[in-house]
């Protein structure tokens, strides 16, 4: 509280986010590594997800939830050396 | 004596108890269409070919990117060439463990290039990192292809940590340069005999390939040399010449070099007299 601010305000709510590749996505409870990749509009076959750098399978996306500020990275095949 | 044409062929090889004919390991960035990369692996005969990660939706990525994959998994599946993926990027252990266990589930297999690089401007690997994230990696029953320096001693611990077959570089990724030390790989090949070696980054031309062949090498793993060339397609049917010629040369058994002459005409040591 810094002088000058209105105490009988109601607090300020900040959205929570989850960070998808380094971007914002809107948080809800209950939201798992799956329903970002839906809402993402992105194939769960061509992906591969990691979430605060523990790999999370294809097969586990369903039931791993997210939490506030978790970090998702999604990553995808290109060709390579 | 009577020719024998199928030894004109280098012999086949094994790498984690896959055979392979063809001892040429080719990358697939860079190039400059999917259609210029099928060719020349096409070209190539490869049955290796690397392929990456990157940090991206797919509904993001460049279309480009799906293109080439899309082609490069139907180019390897008809040719029965296997995807070899990389860990290229990765600075750390963790990260390269990580990167590894999307690329197992990403292109189904337990094959993995290992890179950890320790240096951003020579892309040297970091060979304490190396040896680390190695040994975990098979613990997580990866097979792992380590792409390391031509050091002994760190080449001994990844074997100690369960790598089967070792990447030594030629010259730094890219640099077109070759063998930069042929003492050290020479070391290297009398020193570890029997295990698969790969010279794996940094030759610039045919004549490199076959060079590092005739040091007894197992097999050549290049890219950049291919995808930056004029005609892709043509300069991996020469680096595809080259590697099988300097196999043969070193299965044939290349002479000493000596400092001095020898005749090779049988004349005697007599001097021809003419009246």
């Amino acid at each position: 509280m810094r002088e000058g601010d209105d105490v009988f305000a109601p607090p300020r709510v900040t959205p929570a986010n989850v960070l998808v590749n380094g971007s914002a996505h809107p948080w809800r409870l209950g939201l798992t590594v799956a329903d970002v990749l839906v809402e993402r509009g992105t194939d769960d076959e061509s992906v591969a997800t990691a979430v605060n750098t523990r790999f999370v399978p294809r097969t586990a996306r369903h039931e791993t939830p997210l939490w506030p500020d978790d970090r998702l990275v999604v990553f995808s095949a290109i060709v390579g050396g | 004596m009577r020719l024998d044409f199928s030894a004109a062929a280098p012999s086949p090889w094994r790498v984690y108890g896959q055979r392979l004919d063809s001892r040429f390991l080719i990358g697939s960035a860079g190039y400059p269409s999917p259609a210029v990369l099928a060719h020349a692996i096409a070209a190539s005969g490869a049955q290796v070919v690397t392929v990456g990660l990157k940090r991206e939706l797919a509904g993001d990525a460049a279309p480009q990117h799906g293109d080439a994959i899309a082609m490069l998994r139907a180019v390897c599946d008809s040719a029965g060439a296997r995807l070899l993926p990389n860990t290229a990027g990765c600075r750390s252990a963790r990260e390269a463990v990580l990167l590894a266990q999307m690329a197992r589930e990403l292109f189904d297999t337990r094959w993995i290039k290992l890179e950890v690089i320790g240096d951003e401007h020579t892309l040297q690997p970091d060979p304490f990192e190396l040896v680390d994230a190695a040994a975990q990696l098979v613990r997580l029953g990866f097979q792992v292809f380590p792409y390391c320096t031509d050091d002994l001693v760190v080449c001994r611990r990844l074997l100690a940590a369960g790598c089967e077959v070792l990447m030594p570089w030629a010259a730094p990724i890219g640099s077109g340069q070759g063998v930069l030390d042929p003492a050290a790989l020479r070391t290297l090949r009398a020193r570890l005999p029997g295990v698969p070696m790969i010279v794996d980054a940094g030759l610039g031309a045919p004549s490199h390939a076959a060079f590092a062949m005739e040091l007894g090498y197992d097999g050549v793993l290049l890219n950049s040399a291919v995808a930056q060339a004029v005609n892709p397609p043509q300069m991996a049917m020469a680096f595809a010449h080259a590697i099988a010629a300097g196999r043969l040369g070193f299965e044939a058994g290349l002479i000493a070099p000596q400092d001095m002459a020898r005749p090779s005409t049988p004349c005697g040591n007599e001097p021809i007299l003419v009246d």
